[in-house]
This record gives C-alpha cells, structure tokens and sequence, in this order.
C-alpha cells in the first residue's frame, strides 16, 4: 500500500497505535504472571510468605543489619525491610531477589543489586547533554515539511 | 544500556564505519539510526509521570521491548518522505540499542525479546545499569573511528 495521502498515513498511524495499545494493555496486565520470581502485584494479593521475590525500591533508612526501601507500585506505596549488610546509601536504587519473611520483610538476600543514587543523576545528566546534541544533529540533516507534514532531507 | 551517550556512539561509529562500503550511510541516514538507537528508551517517559505520582512503567514497558518498539518505529516513519528507509535505519538503531542493553546486569529477570510470542527474559549480566567507563569506552571507540575514517577519506581524495 503507498501511503502518499494524509488519509492514509493517519489510518496506518491509527492501525498502528492500536496495536501499542493493546500490547501495552496486555503486557501490564500479564507480566507479572510470567515472572521469574513474584513481586509487588503478588505481594499484595497473595504475601507469598517463604518464597523467593523480585523486588525494588528507594533506599529510605540504614539500619546495622538491614535496611528499608520504598517503592510506588502503581500509585500505592510499598516499604520493605531488606535484612542485609550490603553497603547502602539514602536514595540508592537497589533490586533484590531473595525469601520474603513476615512484616514485609526480605530475610535472606540471594542477589542484590545497588545503583548509586548520584551515578544515577549523572546518567542522567549526560543523557540529557547527548539528547540536545542529537536534536541539534538532527535538524541539520532534516527539516520539517508543515504543509505535507513530514520531514525531508536538507 | 547506562546511558544514550553510550547508545548514540555506538550507532554513529557502526554507520561510519558501514559507510566506507555501503554509501547509503550517508549523514542523514546516520542521524536517522542514531535517533533509533534511543527508540526503545521512550519508556522513560516514566520517569517524569513519576515526579508528578504516576507510575507509568508497566503500562509503557512495551515500549521497551522489540515489538513496541518496531511498532514506534513504524509511526514515526509515516512522518517522513522516504518512510520505508527511514523505517529501516530507525529499526537497525533500535537492533544496536537491544544488543547492547542486552548486556546489562538485571536482576530477577531480563528482557523479554520475543514478547508477545515468548515472556522468556534475556540478559547477559555483564555491566551495572550506572556505569560510567562504558561511556568513556564507547566515546574512545568512536573517537578511534572518527580519527580512522577521517585518514581514509583524506587517502581516497589524495588518490
């Protein structure tokens, strides 16, 4: 099919974004069926007490032996203690598999993963700094028709 | 992958050094691939719905896999002239950008590359999500590059 007429651009567009749709509608609502190990949606429900769970969160206070983080999970937030000494700082991201115990409590930490919270805002930075560049780039190369509304090489 | 800095030098140096052969990765298409290589991180949209109380990342996470992001892709395209290249070079961005997230450490789970055919999750646990010396690295790759095909070109007009 050409799609040299606005009418049928906007069609294609609109075929398209549907299926976006129903993939992402399909995706958030299965996912965490297909998991490798439950997380906040089963904690919720079913607090699978003694198995292994995948979860993640802000660092929110340092204990001696363990720490909490927190996690908004779809508007709703979630505090877990992580009973670990694996070094920590405020506001770090850190995603953990191990067994949960009672009272939101991960007992035993298999696997930790920690991301530092000033790496992260660094990252960010730095991504923000290429991204301005590649629009900057960009307009070089190409230019926006607004009668046909599309964009043609320079 | 850490960052789109990372992302952006990956896919400019694979296009310069595919342009010594292949003359169709022209500046342009260069660009349009490198736009590409960030395709999939529209996901992190995310991260300003959460700053107002939202959080997005389940219902956009196919935005992050190769389906949705093909299907991103595919709209973005309808917004050029020559749309069947621009989808092309969009989605060979998008291949570099999954090749290198797929080194990321993920705990729990990885990608799900095959989604909606397949939930199961890859990875390859090599690099933490914040590192930086992957950075420098690719920006010293395609430092190399840039210094290597600039000698390239000034032999070729010589001769």
């Amino acid at each position: 099919m050409k799609l040299n007429t606005p009418l049928k651009r906007m069609v294609t567009g609109l075929i398209l974004v549907a299926a976006l749709a129903i993939l992402c509608s399909n995706y958030a609502t299965e996912y965490e069926y297909h998991q490798k190990y439950p997380s906040y949606g089963a904690l919720i429900s079913d607090y699978p007490e003694g198995e292994v769970v995948n979860v993640g969160g802000t660092v929110t206070h340092i204990g001696s032996s363990q720490f909490q983080i927190l996690e908004n999970y779809h508007g709703q937030n979630i505090n877990l203690s992580i009973n670990s000494s694996t070094p920590v700082n405020l506001e770090d991201q850190v995603s953990v598999v191990g067994v949960l115990g009672p009272n939101n409590t991960i007992i035993q930490v298999e696997r930790v993963e920690v991301n530092e919270y000033w790496k992260y805002l660094f990252l960010l930075l730095r991504s923000f700094l290429a991204v301005i560049l590649l629009i900057f780039i960009f307009y070089r190369y190409w230019s926006f028709d607004w009668k046909n509304f599309e964009f043609r090489r320079r | 992958m850490p960052d789109w800095v990372v992302h952006l030098a990956v896919a400019w140096s694979v296009c310069r050094i595919l342009s010594f052969r292949y003359p169709q990765f022209n500046p342009a298409n260069t660009v349009l691939v490198m736009v590409g290589s960030i395709f999939p991180d529209a996901i992190k949209i995310s991260i300003l719905t959460e700053l107002v109380g939202y959080d997005m990342w389940d219902y956009i996470y196919v935005f992050h896999l190769p389906v949705g992001t093909f299907l991103l892709a595919g709209i973005a395209a309808l917004l050029f002239r020559e749309k069947k290249s621009a989808f092309l070079f969009l989605s060979m961005g998008i291949v570099t950008h999954y090749l290198l997230d797929l080194l990321l450490i993920q705990v729990g789970y990885g990608m799900a590359l095959f989604y909606p055919l397949s939930w199961t999750g890859f990875t390859l646990n090599l690099v933490p999500n914040d590192d930086y010396y992957i950075t420098i690295m690719a920006l010293f790759i395609a430092l190399i590059v840039y210094l290597v095909s600039r000698q390239v070109e000034k032999r070729k007009f010589n001769h």
